[in-house]
């Protein structure tokens, strides 16, 4: 069970406990126990009597303290290393010579690089929580001020989300899907792309208002630069100039290369059946390497 | 996950283990006739021989053990603010919702996307979605002409959402002045 659960059963049961322990005490001193109780001492009881009485007691008392101490420090260990995440998921093969494993890690990024690939996908976050045999996946969406989110959600998911679980092999696997909308935005080109032999550069524009602001001057500015292919044999580059939030690079840059394309290295613009990072999965025992 | 929850959990611990450690330590210490070693029990335990329960100091303890308790089982058992909005689903496992915050930036886009509304301010609650929306109009007329088209678009947006329990609409349309 997770440490949040344990956390919350606990906190109540303690709540209660130190509440109940109050609630005793005033009693007995307002009387509720009758008047003659509350002008006696507070030793003055047969519990109190039978404490003092018999030794053991104390013992025993120590001995509960030190399953107390163990329980506090497993407590305490828990909730400073626990976490929600799964581990290695494995996939249900038809063969008996190996075991197929799937990193988590692998799974979310072909899932974040599909759905990012969507129009009016601003950013998407995903990860996998529970237990491996049993996982969950958790992806929350950034949609644009302009996207359609109800076009948006039927499209992750009839596409990606069905991909998700045709990759696992598990039709009924739980997904929670959290769609937010990015805040406002006005792109702005601010330079002309420089014209090479053989090489095609798309800029893409985003352009996303949300109406007219009397705070024009918190507007943020971005603009994305789609890369320009040097050659035949050199990578797409992704190069983002943005005023607002410095954004982290990206080892895969799904738009770059379904934006900017060379003679080259042209690719088809449309999806392969199961989607960007997806394909490769089928034909290797580690569907990490080929996630990329 | 309640953001209080591994702090006081955290806080409880810790107090539990150290006066289980205190405990311990004392009762070996009268086991081995050098008590009290690091808390001075014997003062506390004669001064619980002499208190009586009727006692301001108990009565004060006892308030203070109550008021701990009534604010750790609210902390506990308050329910939590609703976040998301859940949106009606082809798949059954497939739990989607678009948060609160979202649905307020996309009704407020909705809002200010219209002529005349300069801009708009949404509130969205588990039940009801409050519109405020500013034109530049002057005059009560014009703010009340622009109230339908404001509460038709947005409406419209509402509904094509897919929400599986939609919030109210309740539109207003301010002047700049008013």
């Amino acid at each position: 069970m997770h440490a949040d659960r344990a956390n919350r059963i606990i906190l109540i049961a303690s709540g209660l406990l130190v509440l109940a322990a109050g609630a005793a005490g005033m009693t007995a001193s307002v009387g509720g126990f009758g008047t003659a109780f509350s002008h006696r001492v507070l030793f003055d009881n047969a519990v109190s009597a039978y404490i003092g009485h018999y030794q053991w007691v104390w013992y025993a008392a120590a001995g509960l303290g030190l399953i107390i101490v163990l329980a506090a420090l497993l407590w305490i260990a828990t909730l400073l290393i626990s976490t929600d995440r799964a581990g290695d998921i494995p996939i249900p093969v038809a063969s008996h010579e190996g075991t197929t494993i799937l990193l988590p890690a692998a799974l979310t990024g072909a899932l974040t690089r599909e759905i990012d690939a969507y129009h009016g996908v601003d950013a998407v976050n995903g990860r996998i929580i529970g237990d491996a045999h049993d996982p969950e996946i958790v992806l929350s969406v950034t949609a644009s001020q302009t996207a359609d989110l109800h076009a948006l959600h039927q499209r992750i998911e009839t596409e990606a989300l069905a991909h998700a679980r045709a990759a696992l092999g598990k039709p009924d696997l739980p997904i929670r899907l959290d769609l937010s909308v990015s805040r406002l935005r006005i792109a702005l080109i601010l330079t002309r792309p420089r014209r090479r032999c053989r090489v095609r550069v798309t800029y893409t524009l985003q352009l996303e208002t949300g109406g007219v602001r009397p705070w024009a001057h918190r507007a943020q500015t971005r603009w994305k630069y789609s890369g320009i292919y040097g050659g035949a044999r050199r990578r797409p580059t992704l190069t983002w100039a943005t005023t607002a939030r410095p954004r982290p690079a990206r080892r895969c840059p799904t738009r770059a290369s379904a934006s900017t394309t060379s003679p080259a290295r042209a690719k088809p613009t449309a999806a392969p059946p199961g989607g960007p990072g997806w394909s490769a999965r089928a034909s290797s025992a580690r569907p990490a390497a080929c996630a990329i | 996950m309640r953001v209080v929850n591994r702090p006081l959990a955290f806080i409880l611990a810790a107090a539990l283990a150290t006066a289980a450690v205190l405990l311990i330590v004392e009762v070996i210490g009268v086991a081995a006739h050098h008590s009290p070693l690091v808390v001075p029990w014997t003062t506390w335990y004669r001064w619980a021989g002499r208190t009586r329960w009727d006692q301001l100091v108990i009565q004060l303890w006892c308030g203070i053990l109550i008021a701990i308790g009534v604010v750790i089982l609210v902390l506990e058992l308050k329910p939590a603010r609703v976040t998301r909005l859940s949106l009606r689903s082809r798949h059954d496992a497939t739990s989607a919702a678009v948060t609160r915050h979202g649905l307020a930036k996309t009704l407020r886009s909705a809002a200010t996307g219209i002529d005349g509304i300069s801009a708009a301010a949404v509130t969205v609650g588990r039940r009801r979605a409050r519109v405020t929306a500013t034109t530049t109009a002057r005059g009560d007329t014009a703010a009340e002409a622009l109230r339908q088209p404001v509460t038709q678009t947005v409406q419209e947006r509402l509904d094509a959402m897919g929400l599986r329990h939609p919030p109210i609409l309740s539109v207003r349309v301010n002047t700049r002045s008013s």
